[in-house]
């Protein structure tokens, strides 16, 4: 996967940082990263300590990507990369170098809902809409390794995902109508 | 019923832009030539500020400025205000110190504004902000309510001695008081109502801009009010008016009470874009989200309830410290006064209540509403207090309900404290939670759980809240600064679709379906022909945006009106079009139609009508097909119902897990059952988070120790179960819509039906009592204390 | 909180003492460490520069040394200063003579304020341990680098976590805090 390219490694003895190295490291110099993103090749310039979400909301405008918090724990900022959902903002950018990474707007084709998207309109599985995209992206990733997801797989599954508004019982209820209609749609 | 008018459970209009990554947070906005600000926050709880040294950060390549509150000073700009007045016993008003935006000489708690650093990028104003030097000559803190009560304490203020802001009381002391010496039995209790973060999904952003050719200002930002923001920004911290600020709340990731407020960042960016005529976008960070966003409840309270021998409530005395943090946020001092106090006669005919509250400045972020806002703090006290009050009466916590219920045939009725309930039906709400619940073979369930080990315990709760906030003229009289009245607009378009205009703003609440769902019902106009225009002051009159369940029962009532009068307005054309008279005109479905015959014109012919004016009626109507109502409500609404829980203990880890949860509830009519029953859900799931999962922490030097998603444990998907939702109606009587409100029922209803399901599953070890959040740690050592 | 370790040095306790006393030694092996530089009697400051990740926090310490009794023992008390939040306490270190080398013991007791309380004292550890493994491991290259062997064991009150990244740059205080307490 792509996204195991370490392009930030260096070795260094402890101590040995100076100025000039930490502002290295801080990545103050700009680097090219190109990688696909929703189906389409693109490539700008990031400074290395820029993240993944930063990259794709801040260089691309897909502001569809959402940034909850500063710790890995709430999900909005769940991506595709190379066909796995990953908390984009775990990621630095320049580790997406060659990767395909597909984001909430490259999930409907041609202005088509996909049937997750629907099943979260349907089963009022969003209100304030904030967690939404990362949320259906993470229930992509579960419905391609587990096509018929139960509650408590759908549950579990989430776990990494955070919503305050819906108490999450519409979400997993969503989340089943749309493994069932991406079954029944092969 | 019309197609997805009232009552229909109408998909929502506005999921689409949501589900496919089109909405637009205040943080996905850019505007041109857009710098970047950075807050500077105070690490410790309360300091003079010696020096603040901004020269090295300012030498920053990419700095564009950084400003302190000295700079804020010298321009003149004010604090930021609070919006309700509370008076003390003796009838002096409350301590009100200021509240400077960024703080010039002390800071008071961790998190605090000391200065703003703007820079081309986000990196950049972060860089910059570590090279800002501030000296702090560490002052005394206190930070929870026993460190501050003590003698001697610390003060966070000065002009507010043993740290109290104000003492207040509501009821008839000496009633209560000869009613506690005839009572034959008294239950009483002492609880901590756990201090909560909401944590919006969505963290606070706001962007100033300022166009020096008209010397007008914009802010974006995440608000639940943009109104109540011009109203306070402009006038009491800006000094603009409101014709030349413009305040936009966009798409906003929840709220939960916390983005009502006007907070400080709002103020800096609008004031900083003049400065340095860009516009300045600023975004908290989650961890900046903990020591900035206004914290919910902290109360520590003691309560004791007085029965006759039967159980009847004959009395009710609380004493109750609520923390309000270092400043008083902007409803801050109304919510454990008027929204808590008042609720303490609950659904109970209870006749003499006395209640006094302390309100205690500490070294902590000022706190505000949360979803319920002072009406959970009294709901789980009283809760709590009957449960107790059902074992020392020797009677079934459902009995003792029953017994001191108020009943149907007896509203309106006016309660100890100050509030009259217009509407009810209590008993009927527990008929049905029973029922839904399956209550009665509970004892079947809790056989089966004991078989694998595990401690079942069933737990029930009623509740009210005085929702749609609020007559203007009471609240008024009781310290509210600010009218609490709603607008609506309809503005009909030539061609019949319809834009509404409302000054309820929706954050997950799904107005742009539900208020669509009113137009169609009242116009007979296709729900996809019609639009809800909301959270733009330049786009929207006037409002007061949304919070305490207010949107249906003032905005939405408000709306109605606005549309009584585009039907009364509609049928005048008609009439003209028509060749008959006005009485003669029925409206039904998008048709007018002359009574008793086939003549009939559509509603978009009107329209059409009322905007090429060829042949209409000019010498006595004006053309057009727009109306404006404002409606301020008559009353409070009050919505009520009947929660149960059940919960599973692992009694070796003293793991809870909520194992069902039932909710009857009365929020009068309905307008879509799916909204109302995903707001409940919603509640609900907070409701359980308060009660077994969420605690904010101080160290008692005013460090916050639960300040991150880590650190600060929100329900996941995996600690929630999915819940048995049902209503029980009684429309409401004072408003033309019969609604109540639905918003925050779950936050209230929940966390006493919680802990008493708890307490109930430890019932064979005699605990009798477990403080919020009932960790596995807590419910470990209740057992193990109690075991020994 | 309460961090207690020890480290097991590949070299005698003379040395070990001068090394210490050594500001440049001292500023080499301290991760990140810009300036150490004696201010007064028994009085330090430094400046330590530590970066992972999208934060970087330029810690400003002050120590005063107490107690001394060379080459064995001193307690060190001091605070660290960065925008992501600070750190004061106090420290005892010891070393024995141990296995031809030297056996250096630490008991710190510390607060930590801002930022670094903020997201959890269990991080904090972590990366404290994790700071100092790294400068004894630098250290112990410096005064022998033909046998560097540090055996490092670290027991707190608190359970350890995975590092994250600013707390690990506040956690060079109590790094700080140890070898300072060396020097003289």
């Amino acid at each position: 996967m792509a996204a195991a390219k370490a392009v930030h490694k260096k070795t260094t003895r402890p101590g040995a940082a100076g100025p000039e190295e930490l502002q290295q490291q801080d990545g103050l110099m700009p680097t090219k990263v190109s990688l696909t993103l929703n189906g389409e090749a693109v490539s700008t310039e990031v400074d290395s300590r820029t993240l993944l979400v930063e990259l794709i909301r801040e260089n691309f405008i897909k502001t569809g990507t959402h940034v909850g918090c500063d710790t890995s724990q709430c999900g909005a900022c769940v991506v595709h990369v190379d066909g796995r959902s990953v908390k984009s903002c775990t990621m630095l950018a320049l580790q997406a170098e060659g990767a395909d990474i597909r984001t909430i707007e490259g999930v409907a084709t041609d202005g088509e809902l996909h049937p997750m998207q629907e099943a979260f309109r349907e089963h009022h599985g969003l209100q304030c809409g904030y967690c939404t995209p990362g949320m259906i992206m993470s229930a992509l990733d579960l419905v391609k390794n587990n096509p018929d997801p139960d509650d408590r797989e759908i549950r579990e599954w989430l776990e990494g995902n955070l919503c305050r508004c819906t108490g999450y019982q519409n979400i997993v209820r969503a989340v089943k109508a749309g493994a069932e209609a991406m079954r029944s749609g092969e | 019923m019309i197609k997805n008018g009232m009552g229909a459970a109408v998909r929502r209009k506005e999921d689409y832009r949501f589900i496919t990554g089109n909405g637009q947070y205040v943080d996905d906005i850019n505007r041109p030539n857009q710098v970047y600000a950075y807050i500077v926050r105070s690490p410790v709880a309360h300091a003079r500020l010696a020096s603040v040294d901004t020269a090295a950060a300012r030498a920053v390549p990419g700095v564009v400025a950084v400003l302190t509150g000295a700079d804020m000073a010298t321009d003149g700009i004010g604090g930021l205000p609070c919006g309700w007045g509370i008076h003390n016993k003796d009838g002096s008003p409350m301590a009100e110190p200021g509240h400077p935006p960024l703080a010039a000489e002390v800071v008071r708690y961790v998190g605090d504004q000391v200065a703003v650093v703007i820079a081309e990028s986000k990196a950049i104003a972060r860089d910059a902000s570590e090279l800002v030097e501030v000296d702090y000559d560490e002052l005394p803190a206190v930070a929870g309510l026993v460190a501050a009560s003590a003698d001697g304490a610390a003060l966070v203020w000065d002009e507010a001695p043993g740290n109290i802001c104000y003492d207040w009381e509501i009821g008839d002391q000496a009633a209560t008081e000869a009613a506690f010496a005839s009572a034959k039995q008294i239950a009483s209790i002492d609880v901590v109502n756990n201090r909560l973060i909401a944590n919006a999904m969505e963290p606070r952003s706001a962007i100033g801009e300022y166009d020096s050719g008209k010397d007008e200002h914009t802010l974006y930002t995440t608000s639940q009010n943009p109104h109540v923001i011009r109203l306070l920004m402009g006038a009491f911290v800006m000094g603009i008016p409101e014709h030349k600020l413009r305040v936009i709340a966009p798409d906003v990731g929840g709220g939960f009470g916390s983005k009502i407020f006007h907070y400080a960042e709002e103020a800096i960016v609008t004031w900083a874009a003049k400065k340095i005529k860009r516009p300045i976008k600023w975004t908290a960070e989650r961890s900046e989200s903990f020591i900035s966003d206004a914290h919910g409840r902290d109360h520590v309270t003691h309560a004791e309830m007085a029965m006759d021998e039967n159980g009847i409530f004959v009395g009710l005395r609380v004493s109750t410290r609520a923390n309000l943090g270092a400043y008083l946020s902007t409803f801050g001092p109304s919510v454990p006064t008027y929204l808590y106090a008042t609720l303490l006669a609950g659904t109970y005919k209870t006749p003499a209540i006395y209640a006094e509250v302390k309100g205690m400045f500490t070294n902590t972020v000022p706190v505000d509403a949360y979803r319920g806002a002072g009406r959970p703090e009294a709901s789980y006290l009283l809760e709590r207090l009957v449960d107790r009050a059902a074992k020392v009466a020797g009677l079934d916590p459902i009995e003792i309900r029953r017994r001191n219920f108020i009943q149907p045939d007896e509203f309106p009725y006016q309660t100890p404290v100050a509030l009259e309930y217009d509407t009810g039906d209590y008993g009927a709400a527990v008929d049905k939670a029973l029922e839904l619940g399956d209550y009665d073979s509970f004892d079947k369930r809790k056989a089966e759980s004991a078989g694998r080990g595990k401690l079942r315990g069933i737990g029930i709760s009623t509740y009210i809240e005085a929702c749609g906030l609020a007559p203007s003229n009471i609240a008024g009289a009781l310290g509210a600064r600010a009218g609490l009245y709603e607008a609506g607009t309809v503005r009909v378009n030539p061609t019949g679709s319809v834009t509404v205009l409302t000054g309820s703003h929706s954050h997950g609440q799904g107005h742009e379906t539900t208020f669509a769902q009113l137009v169609t019902e009242a116009l007979g106009v296709d729900f996809d022909l019609v639009e809800i225009v909301h959270g733009d002051t330049g786009k929207v009159p006037f409002g007061m945006g949304t919070y305490g369940s207010r949107s249906a029962a003032v905005g939405g009532v408000a709306l109605v009106n606005a549309l009584e009068k585009i039907r009364t307005k509609a049928k005048k054309i008609a009439a003209h079009l028509l060749e008959a008279s006005e009485e003669d005109i029925e409206f039904k479905e998008g048709q007018l139609t002359v009574a008793g015959t086939d003549k009939a014109v559509a509603f978009s012919d009107v329209a059409m009508a009322a905007y090429v004016p060829h042949n209409y009626p000019l010498e006595t109507l004006e053309p057009g097909l727009e109306e404006t109502a404002f409606y301020d409500p008559k009353n409070f609404t009050f919505p009520a119902g009947c929660h149960i829980c059940e919960v599973e203990i692992d009694p070796d880890t003293g793991v809870v897990d909520v194992v069902s949860f039932t909710a009857a509830d009365d929020f009068g009519r309905v307008i879509n059952p799916m909204i109302v029953e995903g707001q409940v859900h919603g509640g609900v799931a907070q409701g359980i988070g308060q009660a077994l999962y969420e605690q904010c922490i101080y160290d008692e030097s005013g460090q916050l120790m639960s300040g991150s998603l880590m650190d600060y444990c929100l329900p996941k998907a995996d600690n929630i179960p999915d819940f048995s939702v049902t209503t029980s109606v009684t429309p409401c009587t004072h408003n033309v819509l019969g609604v109540k409100g639905c918003g925050e029922a779950g936050a209230i209803g929940a966390p006493p039906a919680v802990i008493n399901a708890v307490l109930n599953a430890l019932a064979k070890y005699e605990v009798d009592d477990i403080q919020m959040p009932a960790t596995p740690e807590r419910v470990w050592r209740a057992i193990q204390s109690a075991a020994k | 909180m309460e961090i207690k370790g020890e480290y097991q040095i590949d070299a005698p306790r003379q040395a070990v003492w001068e090394a210490l006393n050594d500001p440049e030694m001292l500023k080499k092996c301290i991760p990140g460490c810009e300036s150490l530089e004696k201010v007064g009697d028994a009085k330090f400051a430094a400046k330590v520069t530590a970066a992972v990740g999208p934060v970087r926090a330029k810690f400003n310490t002050s120590l005063s040394l107490e107690d001394l009794n060379p080459p064995v023992s001193y307690r060190l008390v001091g605070e660290s200063k960065a925008a992501a939040g600070f750190g004061r306490g106090s420290a005892t270190v010891e070393l024995e003579e141990q296995d031809g080398g030297t056996l250096l013991r630490y008991d710190a007791d510390f607060k930590v304020g801002g930022k670094l309380a903020q997201v959890g004292s269990r991080l904090v550890m972590g990366a404290t341990k994790k700071t100092a493994d790294q400068f004894f491991s630098a250290f112990s290259k410096e005064l022998d680098p033909g046998a560097a062997r540090v055996d490092a064991a670290v027991e707190s009150t608190a359970e350890p976590s995975f590092p994250w990244t600013y707390v690990l740059s506040g956690a060079s205080f109590v790094v700080l805090l140890i070898w300072w307490f060396l020097l003289r």
